[in-house]
């Protein structure tokens, strides 16, 4: 499978993406947000061919807090004028709105920016981009087998549910009993979790884990020519909205 | 008997435990659909027994994570670093070892994640909170309150009990774990008495 444009890009190149659009902001308002950043995005994320799960996800991040805090503005804002829309028992009115747009901004930027980012980056790139900006293997080693150890947990954790539920451990009911329920849960994989940690050690520092050497790598990534020319045209094209807005 | 107890890959492997018992703590507590969270249950371990820097780590690290799909939580990263710090401290203090101690962390890790989340909620989410919770808050300023002062009272109702019963939690997790792996974790000391490592070595050296 061809890999798309912006996926086969240097992932330091990719997050320039994030970080410039955070600056950026901070020189303009919601229009910027809403009306660039995002649709930008969702851009690349098309020509990556990522577009479907790329929306989805960004919906999914910002649907709820998106809607509550529209909510709370207008709860806040019944006595300011101009009202857009009057249902009686309450009134929209337009600093609502505005106040809504303005604070949801900069969560539009980070969703935006962070989904398309990681839609188009493996874990196992960025890690190796990082180990080359001088990052501990440590961290790389922590975040990966972190990605790893999660779904593993959740795995795990509804056997244990299942298994004592089958002892008796009631899930339902009264909030006391659910809360009850709680540590029979969660108890049994921790301790078994942490008893694994020795092993686990053992077998890390057998692989050479914590010595000083320099380590080879079996995949490696490049910078291309693509890479320099992107990073170009995106502090170029920073700056001069930035002089612009300055400017006018 | 020298240890080269600060960085331990002991101590290490805490973290990716500690983050994912974050998650799955809060899964599970929506699954019994429990009223609070509990979702930092794994930072405040890691800081009980390993200290403040990688209990603070995980906490760091668990946003991140978790903020590859939902980066709608970054900003609340600072709470779980602080969290974790608070552990870390408390657990150095020997205060998950006795009741009086659990009372003292939970009192601590509380205050901390009022000073760290509320300012949060009120600046970049504009008080909002994305769950039930939200609704209470919603309620106090419709009654007059100020959006600050309705998100502490809202946050102080239920951040509580969900700060106080993951403090017992790890409380009674740190007394089931085994002694032998116990002493490897950088606050291994605290948690094990003298007598007891007397009876556990068998006379090897470390």
């Amino acid at each position: 499978m061809k890999k798309g444009f912006v996926s086969s890009l240097y992932p330091t190149t990719k997050a320039l993406i994030i970080v410039l659009g955070l600056f950026l902001y901070f020189f303009f308002d919601w229009r910027f947000a809403y009306f660039f950043v995002l649709p930008f995005c969702a851009f690349l994320a098309l020509i990556d061919g990522k577009i479907v799960g790329y929306l989805q996800k960004v919906v999914i991040a910002l649907a709820v807090f998106v809607l509550f805090i529209f909510l709370f503005k207008v709860i806040l804002e019944q006595n300011a004028t101009p009202v857009l829309l009057d249902l009686g028992f309450v009134k929209v009115t337009e600093a609502a709105i505005l106040g809504g747009l303005n604070q949801t901004g900069i969560l539009i930027v980070l969703v935006a920016t962070i989904i398309l980012f990681f839609e188009t980056t493996e874990m196992e790139d960025l890690m190796i981009s990082l180990q080359e900006l001088k990052m501990s293997h440590v961290v790389s080693y922590i975040v990966l087998s972190t990605i790893q150890l999660i779904p593993d947990m959740t795995k795990k954790s509804k056997v244990i549910m299942q298994a004592q539920q089958a002892r008796g451990i009631e899930t339902q009911g009264s909030v006391m009993r659910r809360l009850k329920a709680f540590f029979p849960s969660l108890g049994p994989l921790i301790i078994s979790s942490i008893a694994d940690i020795e092993d686990r050690s053992i077998t890390l520092e057998v692989r050479g884990f914590s010595s000083e050497n320099k380590k080879t790598h079996l995949k490696e990534i490049r910078k291309g020519n693509l890479d320099l020319i992107v990073v170009v045209v995106l502090l170029v094209s920073a700056a001069g909205a930035i002089i612009a807005k300055v400017m006018l | 008997m020298s240890n080269q107890k600060k960085l331990s890959t002991m101590a290490l492997l805490l973290v990716p435990i500690g983050i994912a018992i974050n998650v799955v703590g809060g899964q599970i507590a929506v699954v019994l659909k429990l009223p609070v969270f509990i979702d930092v249950i794994g930072t405040i371990l890691v800081g009980a027994l390993a200290g403040p820097l990688l209990g603070g780590l995980t906490g760091l690290a668990t946003n991140l994570i978790l903020g590859i799909t939902n980066p709608s939580w970054i900003p609340y990263a600072i709470v779980n670093v602080a969290i974790g710090i608070a552990a870390g401290y408390a657990g150095k203090k020997g205060w998950f070892t006795t009741i009086k101690g659990v009372v003292f962390a939970s009192l601590l890790i509380w205050a901390v994640t009022q000073i760290t989340a509320n300012p949060i909620t009120v600046w970049i989410y504009g008080g909002v909170t994305a769950s039930g919770t939200s609704l209470i808050t919603a309620f106090l300023v419709a009654t007059g309150q100020s959006l600050w002062s309705a998100v502490f009272t809202t946050a102080i109702i239920t951040e509580t009990v969900d700060k106080v019963i993951s403090v017992i939690i790890v409380f009674v997790i740190i007394k089931a774990i085994p002694i032998r792996t116990m002493l490897k974790f950088p606050l291994g000391n605290v948690y094990v008495k003298d007598s007891e490592v007397a009876s556990e070595t068998t006379g090897w050296s470390e």
